[in-house]
C-alpha cells in the first residue's frame, strides 16, 4: 500500500467527522432559532386570565350571620362544642379556665374597658388525640351529609361554618373544599399550626382591621 | 212685490230669534271678559302657597340650603377645619356606639360584664338571649339599654325583623339615656324599615341617628343610598328635595374625615353600585362636588354642565335652585384651559 493512500484514507475519515460536526452545529443553530418554546410566559409577559377560576370576594355585612366552628384535624371533621364552653363558664363564674370533653379553654377578659364592655378573647386548646379516638375518620359519605346539614342550618338559624384546619387535617379539608365551593355556601377557613389554640373573641381591632368579614 | 212684514207669528214652536241672539251675545261678552281678566291676572305659582305651613317649611328649607353653602365657602377659606374628625376618641367602624367611642362605661360590676361576654361568646341564639335576660332588669339604665340593643342586634342577625323592631323600641323606651347612645336603636329601626321597603320611615330614623351621632359611618352610608333613591321622585315637595340634597352634600363632606380604612370606601362604592344610577340634577351636582373636592376640576366641570341638561325627575323649582348653584360653581371652577 502506498503511504500516500493510507494518509488519504485517514484524512478522509477526519474530513467526514469534521464535516458531520459542522453539519450538526449548523442544524442545531437553525433549530434553536426556528423552534420556539411554546409557553405563554416566554413571549407574552401578561398572564392569561382563566375565567373559570372562582374568586370569592369577602363581604362585610352590617349584621353578619352567626358562626359555627369545625375542627379539622387527624383526618376528622368535628364540630367545636361552643355551648359547652359557655355553660362551663356560666357554672363557675370565678374560674376563667377549665376543661370540656373536647379540650381546655381559657378566657382572657379585657382588664381595661376602654371600648365596649364585652371585649374578651377565648383560647381553646383542642385535645386532638382524644378527638381522633372518639370520632370515626371523615370520608366521602360524610362530606355530602355535612354539606347538607350546613345548608339546612343556615336556612334555619343563619349560622355559617368556619373551619379551623390543622396540618394533620389538611388532606381531609382539601377533599372537602371543592364540595363546599360547589354547594354555594358561604364559609371561612383558617389554617393553624400544630398545637396552636383556637382564638376567638371580640375586641376593637376587629373593627379597625375588618377581620370579621363574611 | 217686496216682502216687508216679519215672520214672528208663523212658527210658534221656535223661540223668538231676537231674544236668542241677545242671550248668545251676552254669553260671548262674558266669555271675552273672562278671558281678558285671566290674561291680565295670571295665577303665579311662585308666590302663592297652598298652605301657610308649606310656605314656612319651604322658606326654612331654602334657609338651610343657603346656610350649607355658606359653611362650605367658609370651610374652603379655612382649610384646616374642613376635614377635622369630630371626636378624637372616635373609631368610625364600630358595630355599636359603645365600640365606636371610648370610655362610655364607668364602674360596671364584674357579673354584668361576664354576662355580656358570655352572651357574645355563645353561638346559639336562644342561649345568647337567655344570658341577656337578667340584665333587662338591671338597676343601671345604660345596662338595660345595652341588653335590649344587643337583643335587637341578635334578632336582626337572625333576620327576624319584627322581633328586632320590638327590641329596638324597648331600648328606646329606657329612660335616662344620653340621646347620643340611642343612635344604634334608631339605625336598627331604619334597617328593618328598609328591609320592609318603608322608605319614609327609614329616612326619618336615619336622619335622627345621623344628627345625634355625627361619626356614625354605617348610618351615613345607608342614608346616602336611601336619599339618592328618594330624590328620584317628581312628586316630592320642594323642602324635601332641598333637604335631601343638602344632607347628601353634608355626608359627602364628612365621609373622608371619618374614613379610617380604605376598605370602608370600598363598601361605600359597592353600596352605590347596587343602587340605580338615576342621573338627575342632584346626583350630578353631588358627583361634581365630589370631583371638585378630590381635585379633579375637569370632571367637576363636566358634571356641573350636565346638571342643566339632565332630564331627571326632580320638582321644577328644586331643579332650578340646584342649577343656579351649579352655575355658581362652574364660574368658580373657571373655563377649560385650551392647550
Amino acid at each position: 500500500m502506498n503511504p500516500t493512500e493510507a494518509g488519504q484514507t485517514d484524512s478522509a475519515f477526519l474530513d467526514i467527522a469534521a464535516n458531520l460536526l459542522a453539519i450538526m452545529l449548523i442544524v442545531t443553530l437553525f433549530s434553536l432559532i426556528t423552534v420556539r418554546y411554546g409557553a405563554d410566559r416566554s413571549d407574552n409577559p401578561l398572564a392569561t386570565i382563566n375565567p373559570n377560576l372562582p374568586f370569592v370576594e369577602p363581604r362585610r355585612d352590617l349584621f353578619p350571620p352567626f358562626s359555627r366552628f369545625f375542627l379539622v384535624a387527624a383526618e376528622r371533621v368535628v364540630e367545636w362544642d361552643q355551648a359547652a364552653v359557655v355553660t362551663a363558664l356560666q357554672a363557675e363564674p370565678e374560674a376563667l379556665s377549665g376543661n370540656t370533653r373536647q379540650g381546655r379553654y381559657r378566657l382572657l377578659p379585657e382588664a381595661l374597658t376602654v371600648y365596649d364592655i364585652d371585649t374578651h378573647t377565648l383560647q381553646f386548646h383542642p385535645d386532638i388525640a382524644g378527638l381522633a379516638e372518639s370520632v370515626a375518620p371523615f370520608d366521602e359519605t360524610g362530606e355530602a351529609a355535612l354539606v347538607e346539614r350546613l345548608t339546612q342550618d343556615y336556612a334555619a338559624s343563619r349560622r355559617l361554618p368556619v373551619f379551623i384546619v390543622y396540618p394533620s387535617g389538611m388532606e381531609t379539608f382539601a377533599r372537602l373544599y371543592p364540595r363546599l365551593q360547589d354547594s354555594g355556601l358561604r364559609f371561612r377557613w383558617f389554617a393553624r399550626a400544630e398545637g396552636a389554640p383556637l382564638d376567638i373573641g371580640r375586641h376593637p381591632a376587629q373593627f379597625t382591621d375588618y377581620a370579621i368579614y363574611w | 212685490m217686496r216682502f216687508t212684514g216679519d215672520q214672528r207669528g208663523n212658527n210658534p214652536g221656535v223661540p223668538p230669534p231676537d231674544k236668542l241672539f241677545m242671550v248668545v251675545t251676552g254669553l260671548l261678552i262674558a266669555l271675552v271678559w273672562l278671558t281678558l281678566w285671566s290674561i291680565t291676572h295670571p295665577r303665579s305659582h311662585q308666590s302663592d302657597c297652598a298652605l301657610d305651613e308649606e310656605c314656612q317649611s319651604v322658606q326654612e328649607a331654602i334657609a338651610r340650603w343657603e346656610q350649607l353653602w355658606q359653611q362650605i365657602a367658609t370651610d374652603e377659606n379655612n382649610a384646616e377645619t374642613a376635614s377635622s374628625v369630630p371626636d378624637k376618641s372616635l373609631r368610625a367602624a364600630g358595630d355599636t356606639v359603645f365600640m365606636r367611642y371610648r370610655h362610655l362605661w364607668v364602674d360596671v360590676d364584674r357579673q354584668t360584664r361576664h354576662a355580656f361576654r358570655l352572651s357574645a361568646l355563645s353561638n346559639q341564639l336562644p342561649q345568647k338571649i337567655e344570658l341577656l335576660q337578667p340584665l333587662l332588669q338591671a338597676h343601671d339604665a345604660q345596662i338595660r339599654f345595652r341588653a335590649w340593643l344587643e337583643i335587637a342586634r341578635l334578632q336582626l342577625r337572625a333576620r327576624d325583623l319584627k322581633e328586632a323592631e320590638t327590641a329596638a323600641r324597648e331600648a328606646l323606651g329606657v329612660a335616662d339615656i344620653d340621646p347620643k347612645l340611642t343612635v344604634d336603636a334608631h339605625f336598627i329601626l331604619a334597617y328593618t324599615a328598609l328591609e320592609q321597603r318603608q322608605f319614609d320611615v327609614a329616612e326619618q330614623a336615619l336622619e335622627q341617628a345621623v344628627s345625634l351621632d355625627s361619626g356614625f359611618w354605617d348610618a351615613r352610608q345607608v342614608q346616602m343610598w336611601l336619599l339618592t333613591r328618594q330624590l328620584d321622585n317628581p312628586r316630592q315637595t320642594l323642602s324635601d328635595c332641598l333637604d335631601r340634597t343638602r344632607l347628601l352634600i353634608e355626608n359627602l363632606r364628612i365621609m373622608p374625615a371619618l374614613g379610617q380604612n380604605r376598605v370602608q370606601f370600598r363598601d361605600f362604592a359597592d353600596l352605590f353600585r347596587t343602587g340605580a344610577a338615576s342621573g338627575n340634577a342632584a346626583t350630578h351636582l353631588l358627583a361634581g362636588l365630589g370631583d371638585l373636592w378630590a381635585g379633579d376640576r375637569d370632571k367637576a366641570r363636566d358634571q356641573f354642565l350636565k346638571v342643566k341638561q339632565s332630564r331627571g325627575r326632580l320638582p321644577v323649582r328644586c331643579a332650578a335652585l340646584i342649577a343656579a348653584k351649579a352655575d355658581e360653581l362652574l364660574n368658580s371652577v373657571g373655563s377649560r384651559e385650551t392647550p
